[in-house]
């Protein structure tokens, strides 16, 4: 196998183990939301940057795995692949399909990945375009951003630095939003809030908590993997909810706070979003982009496919009245993060290609033998019967 | 010295504190705090910020008397007018003042004293031109 080989082999790999671990969040979301269970939102988004996390390391513990296993350090017993599981089931019977078709099923995403890696016509050429083409546009987009990032930035005027923390204020900053730098975390003011200090002081503190949750960083972290995950309809799936979540958690904390009271930090946000709506309108497509590696106090420009800002917001104001949410024991929380843990690698490694032979293999390839033996001995007895009668055999 | 950021227009803030400063000619910041509505509860910090971004920005000088900055306008009111007009006649109306002047005439109710206000300065400009 060559190296272009098995890097896409890693990449397909990671888009599908995205996908399942989507569907295992969603599936457990609706679950909660079922039983009535109101789980703190900073656990929730905790819980979902650290299986993003997993995601992205899966590769790795895969590896790691594979590499225990062929040293015998892992009994051989413990290794778990899909293809061998489908294998030993129709072996089984379980699977009543012709044996041929069940061959060519199982090398299915071989061929299709050898037809994309040497850009066969069609199908797999046209695979492979799009998805260069994609991951250079977004690729491109996310530069870009970081650029109207810095620029915007350097527009703005300082208003006090705290160690790494450097508050800016901004004249074309639709909403507050908090960046970030290798070192340095950016929070940017719109610099018409300085007139409304009640305001200014709730912002402040939902924009602090963004840079303490470490927010920005995983922002990047998921722009820098949206370029390989573009075509992946769960990638948009997981970035909505990470938004949803990490906004809800800032909302909490700061409502939670002694000094806050739950009525004027909504009709602060609810004055947030009116005077950046206002601010759109006048900065009409310039300098108005806060760029992709910040994190805003809410969102006031329609994306394609989203709910509306106004929709959001609404979503949020109502989370912020509902109160006591339950904030689980570590121990209990562990619980129910390892079978999401073992989902993730689980799949990891049962999607891998088969290291070698399996008997079930080897039988199923004695099964695909002879079923073509037989298929060849029925043509040959059928044309002999047809020369004893004299006839032209049937087709 | 403090680099100057160039930006040439205020926000709504800033033009509320430049026309204070325009009224009183200079002040510190304490002088234009004074001259604010009293239902604007500004903190003294927040009006000082404000007052450094506009030198940042080139609109007000600045020198220090003993511990306090006092603060004088860069440009004249009317010169900052003309900078507005100027961008709203060439964002808005393309660049042609006529069309500024006619939505202005339609927009606002002008009384026969304000109309004839406008004709006498069109001839006081017509004459000057001729001459």
């Amino acid at each position: 196998m060559t190296l272009h080989n098995q890097i896409f082999d890693i990449y397909i790999d990671l888009n599908i183990t995205l996908a399942i671990t989507a569907m295992v969040w969603l599936s457990a979301k609706f679950l909660l939301a079922r039983f009535g269970n109101k789980v703190d939102f900073s656990v929730q988004l905790t819980l979902l940057n650290g299986l993003f996390a997993l995601i992205v390391l899966s590769p790795l513990a895969v590896a790691v795995y594979q590499h225990m296993l062929v040293r015998e350090v892992v009994p051989a017993a413990l290794s778990v692949n899909l293809a061998d599981y489908a294998v030993s089931q129709y072996l089984r019977g379980g699977i009543a399909i012709p044996a041929e078709d069940f061959q060519s099923l199982l090398g299915l995403r071989m061929r299709l990945s050898d037809s994309i890696l040497t850009l066969s016509p069609g199908l797999g050429a046209g695979i492979a375009l799009t998805l260069l083409a994609g991951f250079v546009y977004y690729a491109a987009k996310l530069g870009v951003s970081f650029m109207k990032l810095h620029r915007m930035l350097a527009t703005c005027h300082t208003w006090h630095s705290n160690g790494r923390v450097h508050l800016l204020l901004s004249d074309h900053a639709l909403v507050a939003f908090t960046a970030r730098g290798l070192r340095r975390h950016y929070v940017v003011i719109p610099s018409d809030l300085l007139a409304q200090p009640e305001d200014l002081k709730l912002v402040l503190k939902h924009e602090l908590q963004h840079v303490r949750q470490g927010d920005v960083a995983w922002e990047i972290g998921l722009e820098m993997m949206r370029p390989l995950f573009f075509w992946n309809p769960f990638f948009y799936v997981w970035k909505s909810e990470v938004e949803r979540l990490r906004e809800l958690a800032c909302d909490q904390k700061v409502a939670e706070s002694a000094h806050v009271d739950l009525r004027a930090y909504c009709m602060c946000l609810l004055r947030a979003a009116q005077a950046g709506l206002r601010k759109r309108k006048e900065l009409t497509g310039r300098d108005r982009s806060s760029g992709i590696a910040a994190v805003a106090l809410l969102e006031v420009q329609d994306k394609l496919l989203r709910r509306s800002p106004a929709q959001k917001l609404r979503r949020r104001v109502e989370a912020l009245l509902v109160t006591n949410r339950i904030r689980p024991h570590w121990g209990v929380t562990c619980l129910a993060v390892l079978p999401m843990v073992a989902v993730i690698f689980l799949t990891a490694l049962s999607i891998q290609k088969p290291p070698d032979w399996s008997q079930d293999r080897l039988m199923l390839s004695a099964i695909i033998n002879l079923e073509r033996l037989q298929t060849r001995n029925g043509a040959q007895e059928q044309l002999q019967i047809a020369s004893n009668f004299g006839q032209r055999p049937l087709r | 010295m403090r680099k100057r950021k160039s930006n040439e227009f205020l926000t709504e803030v800033e033009l509320e504190f430049m026309t204070e400063l325009w009224k009183l000619g200079e002040g510190s910041v304490r002088d234009i705090l004074a001259c604010l509505p009293p239902e604007r509860k500004l903190a003294y910090t927040s009006c000082a910020t404000i007052m450094r971004i506009l030198d940042e920005k080139g609109f007000v000088d600045s020198r220090k008397e003993g511990k306090t900055f006092i603060y004088s306008p860069r440009l004249t009111r009317d010169t900052y007018q003309s900078r507005s007009l100027r961008n709203l006649s060439d964002k808005l109306f393309d660049g042609t003042p006529a069309s500024l002047v006619a939505r202005l005439v339609d927009e606002y109710e002008l009384s026969e004293g304000d109309l004839e206000e406008i004709r006498a300065l069109l001839d006081r400009r017509r004459t000057d031109d001729a001459t």
